[in-house]
């Protein structure tokens, strides 16, 4: 039996648990995920927006990459890799149950808040995992409204829970106090890393990551969403190359000067000593040219100044002039291929 | 340790002991618990603790103090309620939370069961 339907999947849940069946409800959308229900109690959830039992545990250092792969290559057909584990003494059952159960309401929190999504419930179907956590329903879902609820308290916009991370450049305060997870997830945010990304990354649970990041927002540490949501800020272009004359600047005085109200306000700027015989151009920066009217200019010789480039922020784009074809962007694969060239630089050796 | 479910009974073994929670310290969640009832609703003392040991660490943070906190006690007038986070390896994070009833319980003796069996329960 498989249903499509767009519902909410707390509700669908507790229908599949009370006709005790077994199988998986797939939840569609962002981020989705999946709960795996074996007759009508909860075993096993899995989202992209948490990571699994396999990340948190190689991620924390507990058990080694190998280890965990041998486990999956050897259970997943016959759906019994925590058994496994357990029976080969790498970890206790105790820390196993602890793990999943940790995992699953992670990740229930995120396959199950939405209010309408799509849901498929695929009958019988099994983790690979296997069962080692039987969990209320009714349990799971009083803990995803608690959760969502906790995480209003915090700071009520849900797009911080979405959004690539970006930290504000400048504090808002003097002093600030940041507790340990605060501090990993501002040091890997490099404003294309989403939250789910900076999850995965440290091996921390995708629901404490979310409520961290949103006491950092409610401190005002996070660029929030909407202001990134502005077109990026371009950094300003040097308009012209070479040693030619802007064309907006007016031609050279003939003669008889403008009268230039701005100019005497400004100290003038003492001649360089290095360059003695070029004349100085005094008055605004040539970046100002847009908004200042008439530029004063001494002399007929002028020289161009190729304007500053505008500090831009972490994040903001280059524009097309300067940076050529973008690369497109895959967020978190950059990790990934320079794992990949650091292996295939390792086998030449 | 067997299992979670196993440690969290023999802690119920404590004298007086009313109820005990395993507390996920970054959610405020409830991993486990045994006992409890109408009077003590042990997954909302889960959370309701969690600020009780965010507060305490905030608190020691401020007057720049870097020690643990072995376990917190707080007396009611009837009860004793005891929090005690979690060291081991895998533990991190995690914290127990006992109510006891105060006139049937010896405090030291408690604190000390606590200590013992937190040594065995390698979560």
């Amino acid at each position: 039996m498989t249903a499509t339907k767009t519902a909410g999947p707390a509700r669908l849940l507790t229908q599949v648990a009370a006709d005790r069946q077994t199988g998986a409800l797939v939840v569609g959308g962002h981020p989705g995920g999946a709960v795996y229900v074996l007759e009508g109690r909860v075993i096993y959830a899995e989202s992209p927006a948490a990571p699994g039992v396999g990340e948190l545990l190689t991620a924390s250092g507990r058990l080694a990459g190998r280890t965990w792969q041998t486990a999956i290559d050897q259970g997943t057909s016959t759906a019994r890799v925590g058994r496994l584990l357990v029976e080969q003494g790498h970890l206790t059952q105790g820390e196993l149950e602890l793990c999943v159960l940790g995992a699953t309401y992670d990740a229930a929190y995120f396959a199950l808040s939405p209010t309408g999504a799509p849901v498929e419930f695929l009958d019988g179907a099994m983790h690979w995992l296997g069962p080692v956590a039987h969990i209320d329903p009714a349990a799971v879902n009083r803990e995803v409204r608690r959760r969502t609820r906790m995480l209003d308290s915090i700071f009520p916009d849900a797009r911080v829970d979405t959004a690539a991370v970006t930290p504000v450049a400048r504090p808002p305060r003097e002093r600030i106090t940041l507790t340990a997870l605060q501090w990993e997830l501002l040091v890997h945010a490099d404003g294309q890393r989403t939250p789910a990304d900076l999850a995965l990354l440290l091996g921390r649970a995708g629901f404490a990551t979310i409520a961290e990041l949103r006491r950092l927002a409610a401190a005002g540490l996070l660029e929030l969403p909407e202001v990134r949501a502005e077109p990026p800020e371009f950094v300003r272009l040097p308009v012209a190359r070479g040693a030619a004359v802007d064309v907006r600047r007016p031609p050279p005085a003939t003669g008889d000067p403008p009268p230039a109200p701005p100019v005497p306000s400004v100290p003038p700027v003492p001649p360089a000593p290095s360059v003695p015989p070029v004349p100085v151009v005094r008055g605004p920066r040539p970046e100002d040219n847009s908004s200042a009217g008439p530029v004063n200019s001494t002399g007929a010789g002028t020289v161009y100044r190729p304007p500053r480039l505008a500090r831009r922020k972490p994040g903001a784009k280059l524009p097309k002039e300067v940076a050529g074809e973008a690369p497109p962007a895959h967020p978190g694969t950059d990790e990934v291929l320079l794992k990949r060239i650091r292996t295939a630089l390792r086998a030449l050796r | 340790m067997p299992d979670m479910d196993t440690a969290l009974k023999e802690i119920m073994e404590i004298d007086g002991a009313v109820g005990v929670a395993l507390v996920d310290h970054t959610s405020g969640m409830a991993l486990g618990t045994v006992g409890g009832g109408k009077e003590l609703d042990l997954t909302v003392a889960a959370a309701g603790n969690t600020d009780v040991v965010r507060a305490k660490l905030r608190a020691m943070e401020m007057l720049n103090i870097s020690e643990k906190i072995e376990d917190i006690l707080i007396t009611l007038d009837s009860q004793y309620h005891m929090i005690r986070p979690l060291t081991s390896r895998s533990g991190k994070g995690l914290f127990l939370y006992v109510a006891l009833r105060r006139d049937r319980s010896n405090l030291a003796m408690a604190r000390h069961q606590l200590r013992r069996i937190e040594n065995d329960l390698d979560v």
